[in-house]
């Protein structure tokens, strides 16, 4: 499949979107077991991954619509598990990621869960729903509530 | 996990290869979600630097989130794994006129300069509903308007709301006019 790569490890670095969380965290691999340090930046729904903190391209990026997040059976750190499932969930993965801290490995859950567009969505509709409740009509767009931030401020 | 290649010159002479890897598998499963906007359009891919653009193509796109999935048409429908996505985050949809298509749409990005696309779609109405849909389709976008919302409600009410997964419960402490939030995940 092919991804707009450039654009994307452009954003991973871009100042123009704002980093929802940052920091080391050990990443299992997939096919070989063993734990790589890698730098993670949470931007939106997309996690990208970095050998290093400076570096200017990701190594990769984990979409992270479909999934949710757990603890993980790992005793040599605080582990937790980005699972994906869908219809067919054969061989869908699940990320193996790791911390140091019992408080990081809960930050990071956190985020993860509700870092999707879907999740995003929803909320940004219960918030419409509760808006409209309290101010008795309804907003239909987006744009028109910015013009009128101005006049209920 | 499936590996992508690029091929992109520096300001040297010298290129460089880039290799991202991404969860691929499971993107085709995010590809057949329910969606926002759907159909089939032709649409070629220019490459600025090089003044160069591929062949137009007839595909069919799935705008699921802010993630536009296309499919490669098959004689009983369309294949069931996407070729391809285009993350839409910091760009824009304009209608365009070219000598390709009698109805089209532009589509650039402020992250990457050099590429940009070219869609044909079969009427006026079309090109103006995907430019619409796109064009509000992004992440940031979303988080704004969530931004905006959630201000607006503690502006009205004098408290910040709280939103999380779990249904909702009565909170004593709040205004007569907030008398019910949801509560789990404090964002």
């Amino acid at each position: 499949m092919k991804l707009n790569e450039k654009m994307l490890s452009n954003l991973a670095t871009s100042f123009l979107t704002p980093v929802d969380k940052e920091g080391w965290l050990m990443k299992r691999g997939e096919v070989n077991r063993t734990f790589l340090k890698r730098w993670f930046v949470l931007k939106g729904n997309l996690l990208f991954y970095f050998d290093k903190k400076f570096d200017k391209e990701p190594v990769g990026v984990i979409i992270l619509e479909g999934c949710t997040v757990e603890l993980a059976e790992e005793e040599s750190c605080y582990c937790f598990k980005i699972v994906f499932s869908g219809p067919n969930t054969a061989g869908l993965r699940t990320y193996v990621l790791g911390t140091e801290t019992q408080q990081e490995a809960e930050n990071w859950m956190k985020m993860i869960t509700c870092a999707s567009y879907d999740y995003l969505k929803v909320m940004v509709a219960e918030l419409q729903r509760q808006v409209d409740e309290l101010t008795g009509h309804s907003y239909f767009m987006f744009f028109s509530m910015l013009n009128e931030e101005d006049e209920l401020k | 996990m499936m590996q992508l290649q690029v091929i992109f010159a520096k300001e040297e002479e010298s290129y460089g290869i880039f290799i991202m890897r991404f969860n691929e598998k499971e993107l085709s499963v995010i590809a057949l979600q329910p969606c926002a906007l759907e159909g089939k359009l032709s649409f070629k891919t220019q490459h600025l630097e090089k003044h160069q653009e591929d062949t137009p193509k007839d595909r069919y796109f799935r705008l699921v989130g802010n993630c536009l999935f296309y499919f490669r048409c098959a004689a009983s429908g369309i294949e069931k794994v996407p070729l391809g996505a285009i993350f839409l985050e910091h760009c824009e949809a304009l209608q365009y006129t070219d000598n390709t298509f009698p109805f089209s749409f532009l589509l650039k990005f402020k992250l990457d300069r050099d590429k940009q696309y070219i869609f044909g779609c079969s009427s006026i109405q079309s090109v103006d509903k995907w430019v619409k849909t796109i064009n509000s389709a992004g992440y940031d976008q979303l988080r704004n308007r969530y931004d905006f919302l959630k201000g607006h409600m503690e502006s009205k009410t004098g408290v910040r709301p709280k939103l999380g997964l779990i249904s909702e419960t009565n909170n004593q402490e709040s205004s007569e006019s907030f008398t019910k939030y949801v509560n789990l995940i404090d964002l």
